[in-house]
Parts: C-alpha cells; sequence; structure tokens
C-alpha cells in the first residue's frame, strides 16, 4: 500500500505501538519493523518517518538517547510517562477508526 | 563501516543540503544503516549504487526536504524557548537587581523624554546589530540550532520593536506623555532586555547542539 494520505494518520500511532513493544528503537529499525509486520503492504517513504519521530518528540510522547555505534552516532527513541499514556489513547482511537471504515466499506446485511 | 565511507556519507548528504551536523547525525546513521544492509543482502553491490539506492528508499531530495522542514520547525521552538527563559531569568534573584536598576533608571528617563522617537529607533537600531553580531559569531559553527537563531529574531523584531515601537514614532508626542510613564518605562525596559537576553544565544544555542552531540567537542 503506498497511499501517503491513508498511512499519514496511522503513522504516529503505529510508532507508538512499536516502541511499547520494544521499549527502545532507532529510525531505520522501525522502518523495518513496520514493512516486516504489515507483510510489506506499508511503504513509508523513509523520508517521512523522521519528521512524524520528531513531531512525537517535540510533543513530549518520545525521549531520545545518543550512542556511538560502529563510528556514527545513533539516535534511540523511547516512550516517555506522556507518550505511554498517549499510546492507550491513539491506539483505541485507530481501532474505531479501522472499525468504521469496515462497516461502511463491508456492512452487515440485516436479516429482515 | 569504515570513516572513508561515513565521511563519503556526509559528504553526499551536505551536497543534498543536509549541511549542519546536528541534522546530518541521524541520517549518517540511516544511511550508513541501508548501505549496510544492502551490502549483506546483495555481497557484490558497490558502495555507491547501495547510497544511491537508500536515497531512493528515502524519498530523494523530497525526502530531505520534508526531514529539514521538521527539524527546522523543531529548531525554532527551541530559539523562542532559550530567548523566554533568558528574559525570564532577568526576573529571578541576582539579575533582578539589574532589572530593577533598568527599570528605575528608565522610570527617571521618562520623566525627562520630550521626544519618544529617537529613543525607539536607537533601539532598533541595536537590535539590528545585536542580529549581525549573533550571524558572525556563529559563522564557524557546524550546527543548524545556533545557524537559525539570528534568522529566527526576524519575529522578535517584527511583534515587539515594529509593532510595539511604531505608535512610538507616529503619535503625538503630547499624546504620549498623557499615558502612564510607567507604561513607557515597562516598555523601553523590555526594549533594553530583549538585545541583552539575544546577545547569550550563541553561547546558549552552541552549547545546546553540544549537550546533545558532546562528539563535536
Amino acid at each position: 500500500m503506498n497511499s501517503n494520505s491513508l498511512l499519514k494518520g496511522t503513522l504516529s500511532p503505529i510508532i507508538l505501538k512499536l516502541l511499547a513493544e520494544q521499549g527502545q528503537m532507532y529510525g531505520y529499525q522501525l522502518i523495518q519493523s513496520i514493512r516486516e509486520r504489515s507483510g510489506g503492504h506499508l511503504h513509508i517513504k523513509e523520508g517521512a518517518l523522521y519528521p512524524a519521530l520528531h513531531k512525537l518528540e517535540q510533543q513530549g510522547f518520545l525521549e531520545v538517547e545518543h550512542r556511538q555505534v560502529s563510528g556514527r552516532v545513533r539516535k534511540y527513541y523511547r516512550l516517555g510517562a506522556k507518550g505511554r499514556r498517549a499510546t492507550e489513547d491513539k491506539l483505541s482511537e485507530l481501532k474505531t477508526f479501522v472499525t468504521a471504515v469496515q462497516s461502511i466499506l463491508e456492512p452487515k446485511t440485516k436479516l429482515s | 563501516m569504515s570513516p572513508e565511507k561515513i565521511e563519503a556519507i556526509k559528504k553526499y548528504l551536505s551536497k543534498n543540503g543536509v549541511k549542519y551536523y546536528d541534522v546530518q547525525a541521524e541520517l549518517i546513521d540511516h544511511f550508513a544503516t541501508a548501505v549496510e544492509k544492502a551490502q549483506r543482502e546483495q555481497p557484490g553491490i558497490p558502495f555507491t549504487s547501495a547510497l544511491l539506492a537508500a536515497h531512493r528508499a528515502f524519498g530523494g531530495r523530497e525526502g530531505f526536504h520534508k526531514y529539514i522542514e521538521a527539524a527546522e520547525r523543531k529548531v525554532q521552538k527551541k530559539i523562542t524557548y532559550l530567548v523566554g527563559k533568558t528574559l525570564l531569568g532577568y526576573l529571578k534573584w541576582p539579575y533582578l537587581l539589574f532589572t530593577l536598576t533598568l527599570l528605575f533608571s528608565w522610570r527617571l528617563g521618562v520623566e525627562h523624554l520630550t521626544d519618544f522617537t529617537t529613543p525607539v529607533y536607537g533601539f532598533m537600531l541595536v537590535f539590528v546589530f545585536v542580529v549581525l553580531f549573533l550571524s558572525w559569531r556563529v559563522r564557524k559553527e557546524h550546527m543548524l540550532l545556533p545557524k537559525r537563531a539570528s534568522e529566527s529574531l526576524g519575529w522578535v523584531f517584527y511583534f515587539s520593536y515594529y509593532l510595539l515601537g511604531t505608535p512610538y514614532i507616529f503619535r503625538e508626542p503630547e499624546s504620549l506623555q498623557a499615558i502612564n510613564p510607567w507604561f513607557h518605562t515597562a516598555v523601553f525596559t523590555f526594549f533594553t532586555l530583549l538585545p541583552i537576553a539575544c546577545l547569550q544565544l550563541p553561547r546558549l544555542t552552541v552549547a545546546e547542539t553540544r549537550k546533545l552531540y558532546p562528539e563535536m567537542s
């Protein structure tokens, strides 16, 4: 799936969910993880992930740690206290949205 | 990955507009990891081809543009925060003593002012010099935050000196003198403290970047 507009609203909850599960991750690892777990269906442009990460960081949802790895700096992201609280809300919001869309696309036939 | 290859990635990023260390660092790791993965999966692939493939996956120039745009927004917020924090610092001990001295000096000065235009023009001129000094002071720093600090002060000039200062230039001196002198005192004290706070920016922004990337020192 390549539609950026469809992915746009779901990227933040996906990032929060992955970080809640993994503890801490760096940018490239998150991209690979999204790709693998979606069975290759979600193709985010890698450049789009970082602005989303930086926005979550600015909102205070993520904490950052810089580490030296093989002669370069690696930026690890993890959920902050505010992020842990927001994850539940954002995921339930996303699930409600997905259910609503699904009920429009595949309406249950009512037996009269 | 060898330091030469990391250097090549750095040069490639600079050539594509990602010039400063505080925005480069994360992308260097991203591209290095992508190249390493490509070389693991396709052992014969040349470094340059792997790098170009990583660039395409990143979204090409548009991907870089989005990245820089997001970084710029972050930097703007940081600068606003630093200016605000420095200004608030003048209300805390021992700097409060300096602020109070300034306040009472201006209170005495305002009593004897018949022309408000000249000091306001003076403040504007001083601020322009402060911005020029800031640009000069950080000219050699390889960091986005200090580089953008002087440019971001355009809005400070507009909202503080232009919007607040223009009535002083265009209103009749008699109507200005009718206003409570403490109002002018507060405005002039603010006009004096603001460039002093902005003068701290090069030091604060460089320290802020070095705190995040200690390997730069």
